[in-house]
């Protein structure tokens, strides 16, 4: 069984990993360029070097890591997981598998956890390079908590590979066809992924509130380091909260600089401290999903509403019952035209 | 000897179409059994039941003395499915390779001798071979997993003549060495006729008849005589077709005693009669030859 799945498994594993080989190769090269450059700069706020990073050289490969991290649980769970069951279905040869002394229950399992994991693998490589390559960057901007980033860094990948996989492995269970399997692979991933990420991450704890003096300018402190900031807003010395700060230099303030004096910033943010039980919980949250529906494959596969049998194939006309006798009593065939030595005709069918 | 096939009751139904209507059989072991019946007449709904690909809706079956348990692993049954469906992307020698390891009981030196026989390169893909050279790969696969019984669905209907009859060549050959039952479905006669002893007739989702060919050519005989009014039969005769002129009466009548009555012509029914006989419902257009053409 191990072997017939990695033998009908090999081509598309080869693609991915043999892509990732290369992808490591770009990436080792110019990840160590990155570190001679940021062993130049002491203090952080001194490093423009690395703050170019966006701007720099480096700007293309930037795009290609986040880009590829992005979409590489998408890509796999389409690729390796929709067709799993879908191809069989689709090339009939289900009926010659599930035929042999192997139960279903066991072909199965294997092709999840070989093409599963490889899924998996392929995705936790991949964001290993990007934690990697982004390593001086992250640890200078101190923004892997912040939405996008925190998706594309450390182990959530992983728990994303695993749950588009199974998306996968589920739509090409219920419609049977690759091309329809991979469409819903893509949209309900990507819808889940969406509201994981803009909806629920956001409640894995009760957000902490810090209120302090409000500094502006670029300077000036941004929140709590490195956490994740829902909201900053400003308050006027009275408490009351400011849309708009408005002063001129008519105002009297503004010559001693005593304009913001009273002012007041409240931030709502996930502190740095949670970064990496939050990436665990999101991890956990894709990955339970993803064994939920892997679940409902093994019983769905073993004899709940499988399909019909064999190709659909048209009707083809049965002799037809059809009552001479009564032709004959409504004189419709001519007497006497047919000897008593009637000829001995071809019957239907033939 | 114990029946291979027993079922009670059968019937399969799809959304609101019975595929299968209270089916009740029983095919003794060690024949080639022809199963036969126009297309969507439920041979493939039942042959695919008792490979345990599709569950019954009601009844009893059993093959080999088991139910067959959808999702379990079939051991003792070789099947060839519709269309013989093989792996495009395998070789011949990879589809061996996938039967050796999903099968304990599998016949290596078989597959080689038949693969070798078949003159086909065990280094081809799957999808390159012609339909014939398919369809004998799909059942090298099945029989190399030396089966106690054999269930081939419609395994000649897409071939050319030639290739069906080297296919059915080869199915014969494989009788003649293995202790092996066949059940072998088609929707047409011509191609169980040179293979079956044991015939089964499925007409719009309901056996019509089963039984072994000799007896069932026995007991069966196409009269032709002068208008006959159907009312004066003798009573242990039961038509099954009978086709009227003015003047002549075509009848096809089971009877286990020999015809006397002198007024009829007797001739021995062929196999292709019987079945079309039971294939068209009661009196019709169809013409019965007779077995001496």
């Amino acid at each position: 069984m191990t072997w017939l799945t990695w033998r009908q498994f090999r081509t598309q594993a080869l693609v991915v990993f043999g892509g990732l080989a290369l992808l490591a190769v770009v990436t080792i090269i110019t990840g160590l360029q990155i570190r001679q450059l940021a062993s130049g700069c002491a203090a952080p706020t001194d490093c423009s070097m690395l703050v170019g990073i966006e701007t720099s050289n480096f700007v293309w490969m930037e795009l290609l890591l986040r880009g590829a991290t992005l979409i590489l649980p998408a890509v796999t769970g389409m690729f390796f997981g929709a067709p799993l069951i879908a191809r069989e279905f689709e090339t009939g040869t289900h009926r010659m598998i599930w035929t042999q002394s192997v139960s279903r229950s066991r072909w199965l399992a294997v092709k999840v956890l070989v093409v599963g994991a490889a899924a998996v693998l392929a995705s936790g490589l991949m964001s290993w390079m990007t934690t990697w390559w982004f390593g001086p960057d992250d640890s200078l901007q101190m923004d892997k908590f912040v939405d996008a980033t925190f998706g594309i860094r450390d182990v959530a990948p992983m728990g994303y590979a695993a749950f588009a996989f199974a998306v996968g492995l589920t739509a090409g269970l219920l419609f049977r066809r690759v091309l329809p399997a991979m469409a819903t692979t893509l949209v309900a991933f990507v819808a889940v992924r969406m509201v994981v990420q803009m909806v629920v991450r956001q409640r894995f704890a009760a957000p902490l509130v810090v209120t302090g003096a409000f500094t502006p300018g670029p300077n000036g402190p941004k929140g709590p380091n490195g956490s994740w900031i829902f909201s900053g807003q400003i308050f006027d010395p009275s408490g009351h909260p400011v849309r708009e700060l408005r002063f001129g230099p008519g105002d009297a303030c503004v010559a001693n600089n005593s304009c913001l004096n009273g002012y007041t910033q409240r931030f709502v943010y996930q502190p740095w401290s949670r970064y990496w039980p939050f990436q665990w919980t999101e991890t956990g949250l894709f990955v339970v999903l993803a064994l939920i529906l892997v679940g409902f494959c093994f019983w769905w596969i073993n004899g709940h509403r499988l399909p019909g049998s064999g190709p659909r194939v048209a009707r083809a006309a049965a002799p037809r019952a059809y009552d001479e006798r009564t032709a004959h009593d409504g004189k419709t065939a001519p007497r006497g035209a047919v000897e008593t030595n009637q000829p001995r005709l071809m019957g239907v069918d033939r | 000897m114990n029946a291979v096939l027993e079922a009670e009751g059968l019937s399969k139904r799809y959304g609101r179409r019975w595929a299968l209507t209270d089916c009740d059989l029983s095919i003794p072991a060690g024949r080639v059994v022809g199963l036969v019946g126009p297309n969507g007449a439920g041979k493939s709904t039942l042959l695919n039941m008792a490979v345990g690909l599709l569950p019954p809706t009601e009844g009893r079956l059993d093959v080999l003395g088991r139910t067959p348990k959808a999702g379990a692993a079939l051991a003792g049954v070789g099947f060839v499915a519709q269309g013989t469906p093989v792996y495009s992307g395998l070789s011949v020698a990879d589809h061996l390779r996938l039967g050796k390891h999903l099968n304990p009981t599998w016949d290596q030196a078989l597959a080689d001798e038949r693969i070798s026989r078949l003159r086909l390169d065990p280094s081809q893909k799957g999808g390159k071979l012609s339909g014939g050279q398919q369809a004998q790969l799909a059942l090298t696969v099945a029989v190399a997993k030396r089966p106690e019984l054999l269930v081939l669905d419609e395994p000649v209907a897409s071939l050319d003549p030639l290739a069906r009859r080297e296919f059915l060549q080869g199915l014969m050959e494989i009788v003649a060495d293995q202790e092996v039952s066949v059940v072998l479905s088609s929707h047409l006669v011509a191609d169980l006729e040179r293979v079956c002893d044991y015939l089964v007739v499925l007409v719009d989702s309901r056996v019509r008849i089963a039984g072994d060919v000799d007896e069932l050519l026995a007991t069966h005989h196409l009269l032709s005589g002068p208008f006959h009014d159907m009312d004066r039969l003798p009573r242990d005769w039961e038509v099954i077709h009978a086709s009227h002129t003015a003047r002549q009466s075509t009848l096809l009548v089971r009877s286990d005693q020999p015809i006397l009555d002198p007024s009829w012509a007797v001739d021995r029914v062929s196999m292709e009669d019987l079945v079309l006989a039971y294939m068209s419902t009661g009196e019709g257009t169809l013409q019965l030859t007779g077995a001496e053409r």
